[in-house]
């Protein structure tokens, strides 16, 4: 049974059509690429999947929930995880208060228990959670730089920042929006290297947007093609490669002569 | 202002070194042996005199000042939403508790008890207080933007009108006859338990999560933030904390009247929070100590002072923007266990050792 399957997707903006008729069946520890020209309705559809648009039309299922009408901290509490195009961190929270509040909704406490701080709970849960991502720092190399406001990070590790706080939330799919933008060939590659290690070493599903091809021709195993809010191809990257119709997309019709 | 910034900061360092000298058990005792300290002065200093009426009233009110200031400052600091009708919850807990001590419990015949019973009446104030929070929440948060604004201005002068027209409790004359109950040493416990709650609850991921709401609210609710909960919730522990606020303050003045729960009072209580600065405990504490002392000490100037005191208001705002101390905290009011250094003795202790013995990932790949 597919984690994430996707049924005739369609949303609109008042008149104009940003995705239509959108399907996906996603295997449990698949990693697809979606690609496509800006404005392609790429990420509405991850807006879509969790929860900050309501779709015109179709269905989402994930691990069985039917996602379309939750709002979306239910959404991403049921296990998906997501960055964004344009980074999003809490800017004038530390890096480890950033990370920690991913895990908002693993809180085993109520408010009132947290004022008082009543028995071990609230002390063992606090420290449970910081000590989680204490450690995911330690692992995406931000530890030393726990302390930081978010903002004081340089580009590159605020990018990482991101992820470490999608990853904080123990998700089983993860959604990244362009995680290569704006980085230079260095740490491009090693964007790479990371992605496929944090879906080994985490067991994610990773759905990837991304407009370098050389991370989604590299790391892929299927890419769908966006085109104006149409899937115009679907399939492993070498066969993506060579569609006529993706290279028309892109480049313009007088290319595929 | 740079000669003071360096002078500040000289003593800040000297301060530092000296602090990291003292042993760690002195260390610990510090903070609470100087709470402690004050609470026995808050009992003793008044009663030799040492204290007289006047400074005694003062302080009170700059216990009051603290609990509306922080209280407001968990919705607008904090949690960054814009409520302008702190005033309105102060007036349901002055009221409710006056009714209490004037008329509920000499009825039930406990009029020799009502001293003991007066943190029960500003519990049951507070609580008031913040039941009515929950009505005004619940409806302004289901939007977002300038609607919490709206309402809460609404709601202060609603309930001002309510009170002008129930005869019952005394109308536009006010309602008077409560015992003075309010000491400065029940001040001051309540100060420090509004410090404690919180203090505890912003340094919870509770209260990261309202934290995060200020930030970016739809990145909140995208890393799985209840944005709706934690807002509603929030904005009812502030009124509860506003609820006490009033109680005391009615049982200082042994008077209320509906003018005094007016918009210029709520006005007085943003003031406060911004001029101490948003999101930080010791900038409310310091805020509603300097704005309260300042006014106090410009009584002579008469009329003059409302020109001075907004005077100092403008220049602040101009050269420093946040307030004395926006977003920052002293660090005796952090929770020993949030700060930075607790954090890097964690990372030694616990997180190092563990991950030692895994696999070497493409970001340390030294390992």
């Amino acid at each position: 049974m597919p984690i994430l399957k996707i049924r005739g997707l369609t949303h609109y903006f008042g008149g104009l059509r940003a995705v239509h008729d959108f399907n996906l069946d996603l295997e449990e520890g698949e990693l697809i690429g979606i690609i496509g020209p800006n404005g392609a309705g790429k990420t509405t559809v991850f807006n879509l999947i969790t929860g900050v648009y309501r779709p015109t039309a179709g269905e989402i299922i994930f691990n069985g929930h039917n996602l379309v009408g939750k709002r979306p901290e239910q959404i991403i509490s049921l296990g998906i995880a997501r960055t964004f195009q344009t980074l999003r961190l809490f800017k004038n929270l530390t890096v480890l208060d950033n990370v920690r509040i991913a895990r908002f909704s693993r809180l085993k406490y109520s408010p009132v228990e947290a004022m008082f701080k009543v028995g071990n709970r609230v002390r063992e849960s606090e420290k449970e959670t910081r000590l989680k991502c204490l450690e995911l720092l330690e692992i995406m190399g931000l530890a030393d730089k726990a302390d930081w406001l978010a903002s004081g990070l340089p580009y590159g590790l605020q990018k990482r920042l991101e992820i470490a706080r999608a990853l904080a939330s123990e998700p089983r799919l993860l959604l990244l929006d362009e995680p290569a933008a704006g980085m230079n060939p260095a740490e491009i590659s090693e964007l790479m290297e990371l992605i496929q290690w944090i879906r080994r070493e985490f067991g994610l599903t990773i759905i990837l947007i991304e407009h370098q091809m050389k991370v989604v021709m590299g790391i892929c195993e299927r890419i769908k093609v966006l085109d104006f809010g149409e899937t115009i191809a679907e399939g492993p990257p070498a066969e993506i490669q060579n569609n006529p119709r993706v290279i028309e997309a892109y480049l313009g019709e007088e290319a595929v002569v | 202002m740079g000669k003071v910034k360096s002078l500040i900061s000289a003593f800040k360092e000297r301060w530092d070194a000296f602090y990291s000298s003292w042993p760690e058990p002195v260390k610990r005792a510090a903070v609470p042996g100087l709470v402690a300290f004050f609470f026995l002065a808050s009992i003793f200093f008044p009663a030799w005199g040492i204290i007289n009426l006047y400074w005694q009233q003062v302080l009170i009110y700059v216990g009051i000042n603290i609990i509306l200031t922080l209280s407001l400052n968990l919705v607008n600091g904090y949690m960054g939403e814009f409520s302008v009708g702190h005033a309105g919850f102060m007036a349901v807990g002055a009221y409710v508790s006056s009714i209490l001590t004037v008329w509920v419990f000499p009825k039930l015949g406990l009029s020799q008890y009502t001293p003991y019973l007066f943190p029960l009446a500003l519990i049951i104030g507070g609580l008031a207080a913040g039941l009515t929070g929950l009505v005004v929440a619940f409806p302004s948060f289901r939007t977002r933007g300038d609607y919490l604004a709206i309402v809460t201005l609404s709601w202060n002068m609603i309930v001002k009108s309510v009170l002008e027209n129930i005869e019952a409790i005394g109308g536009p004359r006010g309602f008077m006859g409560m015992p003075k109950l309010t000491s400065l040493a029940w001040v001051y416990v309540w100060v420090v338990i509004t410090i404690w709650l919180i203090r505890n609850l912003v340094y919870s991921n509770y209260g990261r999560g309202a934290l995060s709401i200020r930030e970016d609210e739809i990145a909140a609710s995208l890393v799985s933030v209840d944005t709706r909960t934690v807002k509603i919730v929030t904005f009812v522990i502030a009124s509860f904390f506003a609820g006490i606020a009033g109680g005391l303050y009615a049982h200082v003045l042994v008077f209320i009247n509906p003018k005094a729960f007016s918009i210029l009072k709520s006005t007085d209580i943003l003031v406060m929070v911004y001029l101490g600065g948003i999101g930080s405990i010791g900038g409310s504490i310091l805020g509603a100590t300097v704005y309260t002392v300042l006014l106090e000490l410009l009584r002579p100037l008469q009329v003059w002072r409302w020109v001075i005191g907004p005077l100092l208001l403008v220049f602040l705002m101009i050269f420093r923007p946040h307030g004395i101390m926006g977003m920052r905290e002293w660090k005796f009011l952090m929770p020993p266990e949030e700060r930075p250094e607790s954090w890097r003795k964690e990372r030694e202790l616990f997180v190092l050792p563990k991950l030692a013995s895994a696999k070497a990932n493409p970001l340390n790949p030294e390992k």
